[in-house]
């Protein structure tokens, strides 16, 4: 390795990450660990029905039985579930009516986000709802998307005015017995955001959830569920940061899409949690079940995540192709470096005939970090003439890093065509000099390539965060050629 | 503009170039030749920069700066072009995404702002119609999946876009058609100026039917050992390199 | 009983009358802890996901060496029999001379039966023996190590050549009782050596028969080996083939696996390179009809700089039958440059058939080039349609395209009987 690409490694490992601040604010919290109690003081503030509470504490029982899973292809300390907060609340005196009513320390946080929750400053192609800790802070357009009968809320809100959707629609997807985090996110999940969209309407802009954790020793459990009714369509985006803190902190959420018929949904996420610090100190543990069922015939799902930060990143959006005709897609970019870990993919699991499924995922390795894919593309007896293509490439910069594949497939009907390619690379040497050659720089070189590596994958993101995503990427691996 | 001093450079031990001298005036058109094996390729790495190799003795100075302390991104910047004989794929970058950050990246080194997306647009569609490009080729992933003749063509078109004032082809006509070569060649030929310079290295004499150099230079293990006009380029054509091999054979001897 | 108290009376009755080799002695002893340790793996080992031990080990099977005199009248009747080669015998893994029969050897090559070689070759045996196949973890080697009966043991000196194909014959024999039998296999190639090693496992008998064998091979520097192993166990056969394979430097092994037959098939093939510029060919091919199963595991460790391995298996499944391919290329920390290739493709002939398939990488070390992929589908409809306008039959436009599907494994293997037996094989099978 050269000097000088070894001295803009070390430039690159010892970035800041900018979104490291903390809001002063006044906050209510529940105390620390987990029992019953915790339970029904979560479900008692937020004034839930007696059949919400009900639900959480099945969730709750039912995680006491289990055992936190160990099969993933990393090593992590183990969380002390004790040692969390697992509610945090900006303290407010009234029920808000209108975001004048915000504490104005909170929207200074999001403005410096760059999350703008003033709607005149926002580009109108984009709603935001925005959760900080525990709560949702405020949702805007609210009143334009009602006029088409589209309902985007607080999950707590949902709860209150349309119980009717999310008891129909709450757990279908991924049931509280599912997994270890989605039992203590049955439990204790304390907000996120809820979304329907009814028969036949096209939403007309990009739906948003911002999430900030930022209270000390909390964990951030939200849920989201999103119901696309017959031949609807909606962009849902999702963004997330959090302060930089020497303890790890869970997060530990659920997202659940349902398409009914010919319905389509299109879920992005940039995931740039705060990884830790070049020792690995500190990080999100970024433990997260998303699920999405196409259960009409002729639904699509399609799950595009570029995922930058958190110390642990393992999260599988998956896609249970039910429906006839249906189709899933999941296009994926994993960067890890310094000491974080990512141990992701997607399940494609084809029950409708016909049912189609693509899985794009790049995985990009710096520094000491290792980063796994893991999916798994199953077709069932029944559904004929089932495709799936998959195409998994990774890249390795630097020597001290590692890049892993686990694809499984498990086909029981003659008529599937599954094709898996990977390829394992780095960044040529030749490729830098013949960008060093055009008077481009090498760090802007690398940047350029790993932004030219995961091109298929950033296209798929709607303009606004496809800019951002290329930034993250930039600031995430300049320059750390190997 | 160029001026190259008993420049010498080995590899892994392995000595390639000997003691070069030559000087490149504004405008000149320089080929060198030479059988293979003769330091031909090394003398265009060494120039643009690639640090495989191990630089022994020598300098070089372009327009009075030193060339070989520069970073090869700051002799890009400076001016010197290296049209590659094996040019780079680089997948999901397009030619357009790749010139804009090129040309941004040399304005920034001068002081300059960067180009305006409109400009930038507007520059690089007099430059296709001046090479006569096919315009498809500026979305598609630099280099990946062109044929040899796209590829080299793509040199000369980033040679268009860059605009340096020495520009460096090496072997440009390996492994192209007769109908390709006459494109690249009519491309380098509106490029031509008054201060631009070129140096074309060559084993073969046919690219200099097309570009005709002022001056030919034979290189042999590492060294200038003839130097002439173009005619004799064509000598070395019906005559092959055994004769200059033979006369530095005996003059060593 | 269980077949794990079934298996700890033999090997305490296997004790008692242990021969005065105390290194193997040992080496048995820890084994058999190590297996007791660890007991039968189950769907829990994520190494056994896929494949069930279960139905296997609730059966009463008897560990043996025994032979049966009517066996071995009809030991082999294969017709790689009528090669120019060494044939080496085995019966329930115990060694039949008389069904044996070798050419003549260059000077120190050694073609014997391990249990003859252990005592008349100490030197070479112990070098080797033990030093591959880790039973550490591994319960099926542990297994094989602590009960094993006989097997094949090839040691070629430096720069010598056998010329010609060593065939052993693994004969499992159940006609009296449900047999667990262990051979153990262990070829040794010094440096510049080449030998070509043909391994055929065959059945007898209506009884349920296991068959657990463990190979070890170690190729020093330059060494050259082409290796082939062929499963036809014919009635309800189950085996457990686990082969290590040790490379040093600039050696090449061609390797290829054709799992025609046997109800239920586990194969780990496993390479380990310890040195620069191997190279390494591991090809297989599996036809499985009824309700075969069979499982191929398969790990390629690439642990220094600078070697290349291409690694392709291809199935075909028919009937209720299910098929497993799990392939693991792991490059190490420091071994830059590495070339590594995977391909599992298959086809399915029917709807109640399943694959599943996993090809996995792992790797440490930037500057390496890996692919790996895996299809699954079915007979091009184009390509067929085609074959038939043409006036081709249905069942002949199948068979033509089953073989073209499975030349390139037959392009690797050089005995042409070989070849034979597996065209007839897929000719049979549809």
């Amino acid at each position: 390795m050269m000097k000088e690409e070894t001295d803009i490694i070390d430039q690159v490992v010892s970035q800041e990450y900018k979104y490291g601040f903390t809001t002063d604010i006044e906050m209510e919290t529940a105390p620390k660990g987990l029992n019953e109690d915790i339970v029904r003081f979560i479900s008692a503030k937020k004034n839930e029905p007696e059949w919400m509470l009900e639900y959480r504490l099945k969730a709750y029982k039912y995680w006491l039985t289990l055992e936190s899973p160990k099969w993933q292809n990393f090593d992590y300390p183990p969380v002390n579930y004790q040692d969390i907060i697992y509610y945090a609340a900006p303290k407010e005196k009234k029920k808000l009516s209108s975001l004048d009513e915000v504490d104005p320390e909170l929207l200074k946080t999001f403005e410096k986000l760059g999350i703008s929750l003033d709607e005149q400053k926002r580009l109108t192609g984009v709603a935001v709802d925005a959760v900080f800790d525990s709560v949702s802070i405020a949702t805007t357009f609210k009143e334009q998307l009602k006029e088409k009968g589209i309902i985007f809320c607080a999950m707590s809100e949902a709860v209150q005015e349309h119980p009717e959707l999310v008891k129909k629609y709450l757990g279908s997807v991924v049931p509280h017995t599912d997994n270890y985090f989605a039992a203590l996110n049955a439990a204790v999940f304390s907000d996120g955001s809820f979304v329907y969209i009814p028969k036949g309407v096209r939403c007309p802009m990009e739906l948003s959830t911002y999430f900030r954790i930022n209270a000390e020793n909390t964990g951030q459990f939200e849920r989201t569920l999103i119901v696309a009714d017959e031949g609807s369509y909606v962009s849902y985006l999702e963004g997330c940061t959090a302060p930089m803190r020497d303890e790890n902190q869970l997060h530990a959420a659920v997202v659940e899409l349902v398409a009914l018929d010919r319905a389509e949904i299109k879920y992005s996420t940039v995931q740039n949690w705060y990884p830790g610090d070049k020792e690995g100190k500190g990080g999100i543990y970024n433990f997260v079940t998303k699920r999405g069922i196409c259960l009409g015939d002729y639904s699509k799902i399609s799950w595009t995540q570029v995922e930058t930060g958190s110390a642990i990143t393992w999260k599988y959006p998956s896609c249970i192709l039910k429906g006839d005709y249906s189709v899933g897609e999941f296009f994926s970019v994993a960067v890890t470096n310094n000491k974080q870990q990512a141990d992701t993919g997607t399940k494609m699991i084809h029950i409708g005939k016909h049912s189609k499924s693509r899985i794009v995922s790049k995985g990009i390795s710096a520094g000491k970090s290792h980063n796994t894919y893991r999916g798994l593309v199953k077709v069932n007896k029944k559904a004929d003439s089932a495709r799936n293509y998959t195409q998994c490439d990774s890249m390795l910069i630097g020597d001290r890093c590692g890049a892993h594949t686990f694809p499984y497939i498990e086909i029981n009907n003659k008529s599937a065509m599954v094709e898996h390619e990977a390829s394992t690379s780095k960044i040529g040497e030749d490729q830098i000099f013949y960008c060093n050659q055009r008077g481009i720089g090498t760090e802007e070189a690398i940047s350029l390539i790993v932004n030219g590596f995961c091109r298929e994958v950033l296209n798929q993101l709607p303009m606004e965060f496809a800019v951002e995503a290329q930034k993250l990427l930039a600031v995430s691996l300049e320059g750390s050629v190997g | 503009m160029l001026e190259i001093k008993n420049l010498k450079a080995e590899i892994e031990g392995k000595k390639i170039l000997n003691g070069i001298n030559l000087v490149v005036k504004p405008g000149e058109v320089h080929a060198i030749m030479g059988p293979n094996g003769a330091g031909k390729s090394t003398l265009s790495a060494v120039l643009a920069g690639r640090d495989s190799y191990e630089i022994t003795a020598g300098e070089v100075s372009f327009n009075g700066k030193d060339l070989l302390e520069m970073a090869p991104e700051d002799r890009a910047r400076e001016g010197v072009f290296l049209a590659f004989q094996y040019p780079v794929e680089i997948p999901g970058v397009s030619t357009t995404n790749f010139l804009k950050t090129a040309i941004n990246e040399k304005r920034k080194y001068q002081g300059l702002e960067p180009m305006e997306a409109t400009d930038f647009l507007k520059f690089m569609r007099e430059k296709i119609e001046l090479m006569e490009m096919d315009k498809s080729l500026t979305s598609r992933s630099l280099n990946e999946g062109f044929s040899g003749g796209e590829k080299k063509r793509n040199e000369v078109f980033q040679m268009a876009m860059l605009e340096p004032t020495l520009a460096i082809m090496d072997e440009t006509d390996s492994g192209l058609d007769i109908d390709a070569l006459r494109l690249v060649s009519q491309g380098v030929n509106k490029l031509r100026n008054a201060e631009r310079s070129f140096v074309v290295i060559t084993h073969y004499q046919r690219l200099l039917d097309y570009i005709v150099p002022d001056f030919v230079h034979v290189l042999y293990k590492g060294r200038i050992v003839k130097s002439g006009d173009a005619s004799l380029a064509k000598e070395l054509e019906e005559k092959g390199y055994d004769w200059i091999k033979a006369e530095v054979e005996a003059a060593t001897v | 009983m269980s077949l794990q108290e079934i298996i700890k009376d033999d090997f305490i009755a296997y004790q008692q009358q242990a021969d005065g080799n105390q290194s193997f002695t040992n080496i048995r002893k820890q084994a058999f802890h190590e297996f007791e340790r660890l007991g039968f793996p189950t769907t829990k080992h994520e190494e056994w996901k896929y494949t069930s031990l279960k139905s296997i080990i609730e059966q009463p099977f008897r560990n043996s060496c025994e032979i049966n005199a009517d066996a071995v009248a009809m030991a082999v009747h294969s017709p790689l029999m009528n090669i120019d080669a060494h044939h080496l015998v085995f019966v329930n893994g115990s060694f039949i001379a008389e069904a044996s029969s070798l050419k003549p050897l260059a000077a120190n090559v050694i073609v014997k039966n391990l249990a003859t070689a252990r005592t008349e070759h100490p030197e070479q045996f112990d070098a080797h023996f033990g030093k591959y196949a880790k039973v550490e973890g591994a319960a099926m080697n542990a297994l094989n190590t602590a009960l094993l009966c006989d097997g094949a043991f090839i040691y070629v000196p430096a720069k010598t050549q056998i010329e010609k194909p060593v065939i052993i014959y693994h004969i499992t024999d159940s006609t009296q009782f449900q047999t667990l039998s262990q051979p153990r296999n262990l070829i040794v190639l010094e440096k510049q050596a080449s030998a070509q090693v043909v391994e055929v496992y065959l059945s007898l008998g209506a009884n349920p028969s296991f068959t657990n064998v463990v190979n070890e091979v170690y190729a020093d520097e330059s060494a050259q080996l082409e290796h082939y192993k062929i499963q036809q166990q014919e009635n309800d056969a189950f085996q457990n083939n686990f082969t290590q394979v040790f490379q040093e430097a600039n050696t090449n092994i061609n390797q290829v696996t054709l799992t025609l037959d046997g109800n239920w098939t586990r194969n780990n093939l496993h390479f380990y390179m310890n040195g620069e510029n191997c190279n390494t060919l591991l090809y297989g091919l599996y036809l499985t009809d009824g309700h075969q199963f069979v499982d191929n595991h398969t790990r390629v460790d690439h642990a220094m700089p600078n070697c290349y391995s291409d690694e392709k298996y291809k199935g075909i499944l028919k009937d209720k039958s299910t098929a497993v391919f799990n392939g693991k290329i792991m490059v190490h920390l420091d071994a830059q440059k590495t070339n590594a290739y995977q391909r599992n493709q298959n086809i399915l002939l029917s709807d109640e058939a399943t694959i599943n398939t996993k090809p996995q990488l792992e790797i440490f070390a930037d500057d390496v080039k890996c692919t790996h992929g895996a299809t699954i589908g079915q007979l091009d409809k184009e390509a067929m349609f085609y074959l038939q306008s043409r006036g081709i039959t249905e069942a002949n436009a199948t068979k033509m395209l089953l073989n073209a599907f499975a030349d390139d494994i037959a392009e690797r293997i050089k005995i042409p009987e070989l070849v034979a037996i597996m065209e007839e094989k897929i000719e049979q099978k549809i």
